[in-house]
């Protein structure tokens, strides 16, 4: 499925909704939201990944790229995914002890707005 | 469409209606004042004809007062003698036929002679005119008509004086029916004459004897006649025929009586009607002839304008080069003929694009270019309309010119001789100066190029490639007519050369670089036959057609132990390749240390933290075999853990170990856990790029068939079980994996053995 990454703000928090594959051809859009989505002084960003269908290893070094932008900035980064398989993507690579995954939005939000622990 | 139809059809009627109105309306007007002018010269032909009537009616009776008189004259003049009186009245009456009778009296009344053809006076008239006449009021007088022996008649009397005494009044029965003779040569043949005494009463009929004695009395014409003014009868209905009459009624000013025209008005009217009608129908006709001029002249320009409509909708579709074909001498040709050069024109320019974007493509994709070439010199050959083309490249050792096997057998027909000397011919001379080159005419070709082939080639365009000042190679473009190349074909052709070159070098950079990551990955595929006791190891890796930088590594480590491990790093390339050569090297030598893989772990994630900027990773899974003592103690940073399927289990089990991937996170800590094995135990692992293989739909292999496989091959050799997954996932992928694969298969044995098939 063809990538769709879109950007929209919710407050003072940017949110990514991204959908389909990312793959080394597709993850250049992917990194160029995420930077939009961090342009702010202070970044509070949120990756809805709930339709994602795929992501490989260069979208998580575009991930942890943004995280450390992000984290330079005193700004937060949550992520959004209720799929198993993006999940285990995470936990494999011990990536969800540095990205917050969240089930909902909603929780996403609270988690950066509240400033969660950055190292759970 | 139908708008547009209506539109300009509808426009020019409307104008043309429009300039018709004042047309129309003087014609109104002038049929109008024509048909005025019509009835008033009918009406005054019939005023003209009753006044003839009039006329002649009194001459008819002046001559009858004239003939009394005479007669009188003679009889008072020479007394005669009675019988000789009648006598002359006899020849009178032979001379004016119309007298029916003549009888001359005294004043007193006392008749002296009479020729009254057997009737006697009494019996003739009224003696109206007789009374009237010794009354002394008139010379002559008429009496009223009446009937004489069936013939209508009236009494005439005239008084015969002398020396200003009446001494006698001759008194005549006048035959009115000699009127009838007399009279129609006043008035039209198919007109009736009517003549009416002074009380209105019908004297005389000339056409209709039967004609009621008050048919006329009641008439108002009538009666102003009978006032002494000339009148018209505009609308006469006859009782008995029910025909509309009209005519003129003219006073008889001697007689006091009226003459009267008649005819019928269909007759009358008839022939005005039908002039008025074809003038009617003159107009209607031009009106009809206007319309249908509009009509067609409508067509004429809304026809064209449609073909052009659909001209620049069909171009709109995508259509281009879509020609109208409007052949016409007018404005709206010339429109024609524009649209069609336009379309032509952007044919040309859509081809010029497509052979230019043609050559962006090909860059991008990481095929041969060299096999490409020939078809996109194709397309710029189409779009310049010319014959056939060919690419030289440079030789960078010896600086000859030759053209690549990729143009042999093309339909292009390039010209014979391939390999050319640096400075030599057309081509050479390009490449040498590094300018375009114009040739219009063969003889100009052949003055450059002797050994010229055949009649094949009469016009060229030769373009240098150059990249950055060096000339690459020369692209040239023939033509088999000898034809004149415009200036911007010629730009266009350089700058399809400079984009060519550039995507020629950028495949020959890419080559390099790839030669240069294989030789780094070369490195890092294991030494083969390396004796390991009590382990059989087999291991493959296949890398996509990228470089890429999945490793695996089997390092004997002190007292009979033996490192495993597999790694994947993120990116491909040179940059890749040699953050895996790195990466190896650094395990290879933390491992010796002795240290616990969590901490060779650690180690290395701290190098690479503080050296890779964040933006690339390395997922990798290390472990420590022991056979002696049974264990296998393993560390993971962010790789997919391997499988261990023991000897006494029927399913392979997941070694988990969590670990942050290396290179993200300084500081980063990996725990290190330890599995009890046994001889027999497999232990298998494996990349992403195995699992994630795809098939034409789509699908990816899984882990679930990795699993799968091991379980069904568990009994093979460590060699045998690598081939055999090898050859599913092949089967499974294709050939075309996009992603490196690499996998290691571990067995555990009671003694050594030698690790196989690397």
């Amino acid at each position: 499925m063809e990538l769709q990454v879109e950007v929209r703000s919710n407050g003072d928090v940017s949110v990514v909704d991204v959908a389909g594959e990312v793959d080394l051809y597709t993850v250049p859009r992917l990194e160029e939201a995420l930077t939009r989505a961090t342009a702010a002084a202070q970044p509070f960003v949120v990756v809805n990944l709930t339709r994602a269908t795929y992501l490989d290893s260069t979208a998580l070094r575009v991930l942890t790229a943004v995280r450390k932008r992000v984290q330079e900035r005193s700004g937060r980064i949550a992520l959004v995914t209720t799929q198993p398989k993006i999940a285990k993507l995470f936990t494999i690579t011990g990536l969800d002890q540095l990205f917050p995954l969240c089930a909902t939005e909603g929780e996403a939000f609270e988690r950066v707005r509240a400033g969660a622990p950055r190292n759970p | 469409m139908k708008g547009l139809r209506l539109g300009i059809r509808g426009k020019i009627a409307a104008v043309i209606l429009i300039c018709m109105v004042p047309v129309l309306i003087l014609g109104a007007v002038l049929y109008s004042a024509r048909n005025q002018e019509r009835r008033s010269l009918l009406g005054q032909a019939q005023q003209d004809a009753a006044r003839a009537l009039a006329t002649n009616v009194e001459t008819f009776f002046t001559n009858a007062v004239h003939a009394e008189r005479a007669a009188g004259a003679a009889v008072t003049s020479q007394p005669y003698p009675i019988a000789g009186i009648v006598h002359l009245f006899a020849a009178i009456r032979e001379n004016d036929p119309e007298f029916l009778s003549l009888v001359l009296a005294r004043p007193d009344g006392h008749v002296e002679a009479a020729d009254t053809s057997g009737d006697p006076p009494s019996t003739i008239a009224s003696h109206q005119a007789f009374e009237a006449v010794r009354g002394g009021g008139a010379s002559w007088a008429i009496g009223p008509p009446g009937f004489v022996r069936g013939v209508p008649a009236a009494e005439l009397a005239t008084g015969i004086t002398e020396r200003g005494r009446l001494v006698a009044i001759v008194d005549g029965i006048i035959d009115l029916g000699k009127l009838r003779t007399v009279l129609p040569t006043a008035i039209a043949p198919d007109m009736d004459g009517v003549l009416l005494d002074r009380t209105g009463r019908v004297a005389l009929d000339l056409r209709m004897p039967d004609r009621p004695p008050d048919a006329f009395r009641a008439l108002p014409e009538v009666r102003k006649a009978l006032a002494g003014r000339p009148s018209a009868i505009d609308g006469y209905r006859d009782l008995r025929t029910g025909t509309r009459e009209i005519g003129a009624a003219m006073p008889v000013p001697a007689l006091g009586w009226v003459a009267v025209v008649l005819e019928p008005e269909s007759a009358a009217l008839g022939p005005l009607r039908a002039a008025a009608a074809q003038e009617l129908w003159l107009v209607l006709a031009y009106a009809a002839l206007g319309l249908i001029l509009a009509w067609v002249l409508g067509s004429e320009l809304s026809a064209p304008i449609l073909t052009l409509a659909r001209g620049a909708r069909a171009i709109g579709r995508g259509g281009i080069g879509y020609r109208v074909g409007l052949r016409r001498t007018d404005e709206l040709g010339e429109l024609g003929a524009a649209f069609d050069e336009m379309s032509a024109q952007l044919e040309r320019y859509v081809k010029e694009m497509n052979a230019l974007q043609a050559v962006s493509d090909a860059a991008l994709s990481t095929v041969n270019l060299r096999q490409l070439l020939p078809a996109l010199v194709q397309q710029i050959v189409s779009a310049l309309r010319s014959d056939g083309g060919t690419v030289w490249f440079v030789d960078e050792t010896t600086g000859e010119l030759t053209v690549p096997a990729e143009f042999d057998g093309g339909s292009s027909e390039p010209p014979s001789p391939r390999r050319v000397q640096p400075g030599q011919g057309v081509v050479g001379r390009v490449a040498a100066r590094g300018r375009t080159l114009v040739i219009a005419e063969r003889e100009a070709l052949r003055a450059l190029d002797p050994d010229l082939p055949g009649e094949g080639i009469q016009s060229a365009v030769s373009v240098p490639l150059r990249v950055g000042g060096r000339v690459i190679g020369v692209i040239q473009v023939f033509s088999k007519r000898p034809r004149e190349f415009r200036p911007e074909e010629v730009r266009l052709l350089e700058t399809f050369a400079d984009r060519v070159a550039l995507a020629v070098d950028n495949a020959r950079a890419y080559e390099r670089q790839q030669g240069i990551a294989g030789v780094i990955q070369e490195a890092l595929v294991p030494v083969p036959s390396v004796h390991l006791p009590g382990l059989a190891i087999a291991g493959r890796y296949q890398p996509s057609r990228e470089v890429g930088g999945d490793f695996y590594a089997v390092l004997p480590l002190h007292d009979g132990q033996a490192g495993i491990a597999i790694a994947d790093v993120s990116g491909k390339g040179i940059p890749a390749a040699t953050l895996s050569a790195r990466c190896r090297y650094l395990l290879e030598a933390f491992a010796m240390d002795r240290r616990a893989p969590g901490e060779v772990l650690a180690r290395l994630n701290d190098v690479f933290a503080k050296g890779t900027a964040g933006d690339m990773f390395v997922s990798l899974f290390y472990g420590v075999l022991d056979p002696e003592a049974g264990t296998f103690r393993f560390s993971n940073a962010g790789h997919l853990p391997p499988l261990l399927l023991p000897v006494d289990s029927s399913v392979p089990v997941s070694l988990d170990a969590r670990g942050l991937l290396l290179g993200v996170d300084a500081g980063a800590r990996y725990a290190t856990t330890e599995a009890r094995i046994a001889p027999g135990d497999l232990i298998l692992l494996f990349t992403d790029g195995i699992i994630e293989a795809r098939n034409a739909p789509g699908e990816q292999f899984g882990e679930w068939r990795l699993r799968a496989l091991l379980e069904q091959w568990r009994g093979a050799q460590p060699d045998e079980i690598v081939d055999r997954i090898m050859e599913a996932v092949r089967a499974w992928g294709g050939n075309g994996h996009s992603d490196d694969q690499a996998f290691v298969i571990a067995r555990v044995l009671r003694g050594a053995t030698s690790i196989s098939g690397l």
